[in-house]
C-alpha cells in the first residue's frame, strides 16, 4: 500500500484553480470597493468594508471548494463541519434577533450597522452549510452507484 | 472524455472496491471516482501506480483508440 499524502494530486489541482479565483475575486471586489468609494457611495464604515469584503472572499471561495470536491481532511464524513457551522449560525441568529427586538435598525444614514452585519454573516454561513449538504448528498449517490 | 469502464471492470475483477484501490494507489477515493467517470485525468505516475495495482497495462485500462 502506497502511502497516503493528505491532498492528493488532484486536491492539489483544485485547491490550486479555487485560489486562482479567489486571488482575482479579492481584486474584483477590492476594485469595486474602491470605485464606489471614490464615486461617493459609502455603503458601510472603512472596518465593515474591509471585514465584510475579506468575509465575502472566504465564502465564496470555500463554497467553490467544497462543490469542486476539495476536502479538509481525509475524513469521508462532513457532518461536524456541517454542524458546527449551524452552531454558529444559530449563535449568530440569537444575535440578530436579540439586536432585532432592541430596535437596533439594519442601515442608518445609507450604511450598514452592526445588526446588518450580523445578519450577513448568517447568510453567508447559511450559504456555506447548504453547499455541504448538497456536496454531501451528492457524494452519497455517487457511492451508492 | 467518457466514463473509464475498464478500471472499474478490472477494480471489479480484483473484488476491490473504490476505496481499496484509492488507499492502494494513494489517493482520495473521490479521485478514483473522478478518473472512472471521466471528469479527471490522471498523472502518468498514478496511471502506472493503478495499473501495477489492477495486474494491467497502461494500454489495456488507458489507451483509448480513436475512430478514423
Amino acid at each position: 500500500m502506497k502511502t497516503k499524502v493528505e491532498f492528493d494530486e488532484r486536491q492539489q489541482q483544485i485547491r490550486g484553480e479555487v485560489f486562482s479565483h479567489g486571488f482575482f475575486l479579492a481584486v474584483a471586489l477590492l476594485t469595486l470597493n474602491a470605485i464606489l468609494n471614490r464615486s461617493g457611495v459609502e455603503w458601510a464604515s472603512a472596518y465593515h468594508q474591509n471585514y465584510l469584503t475579506l468575509l465575502l472572499l472566504i465564502c465564496s471561495t470555500a463554497i467553490e471548494a467544497v462543490l469542486r470536491g476539495a476536502y479538509f481532511n481525509r475524513s469521508e464524513s462532513r457532518w461536524p463541519m456541517i454542524i458546527s457551522l449551524m452552531l454558529i449560525v444559530l449563535t449568530l441568529c440569537v444575535f440578530h434577533i436579540s439586536d432585532l427586538i432592541h430596535g437596533e435598525p439594519l442601515i442608518t444614514g445609507g450604511m450598514i450597522t452592526d445588526a446588518c452585519v450580523s445578519l450577513v454573516h448568517g447568510i453567508f454561513f447559511t450559504a456555506l452549510i447548504i453547499a455541504m449538504i448538497v456536496k454531501e448528498i451528492r457524494e452519497r449517490r455517487e457511492k451508492s452507484e | 472524455m467518457g466514463k473509464n469502464l475498464r478500471i472499474k471492470s478490472a477494480r471489479a475483477a480484483k473484488d476491490m472496491t473504490q476505496k481499496d484501490l484509492a488507499d492502494a494507489v494513494g489517493v482520495a477515493r473521490q479521485t478514483m471516482n473522478a478518473i472512472e467517470k471521466g471528469d479527471y485525468n490522471p498523472s502518468v505516475n498514478l496511471c502506472v501506480a493503478i495499473c501495477r495495482v489492477l495486474g494491467k497495462t497502461l494500454d489495456e485500462l488507458f489507451w483509448e483508440e480513436e475512430d478514423l
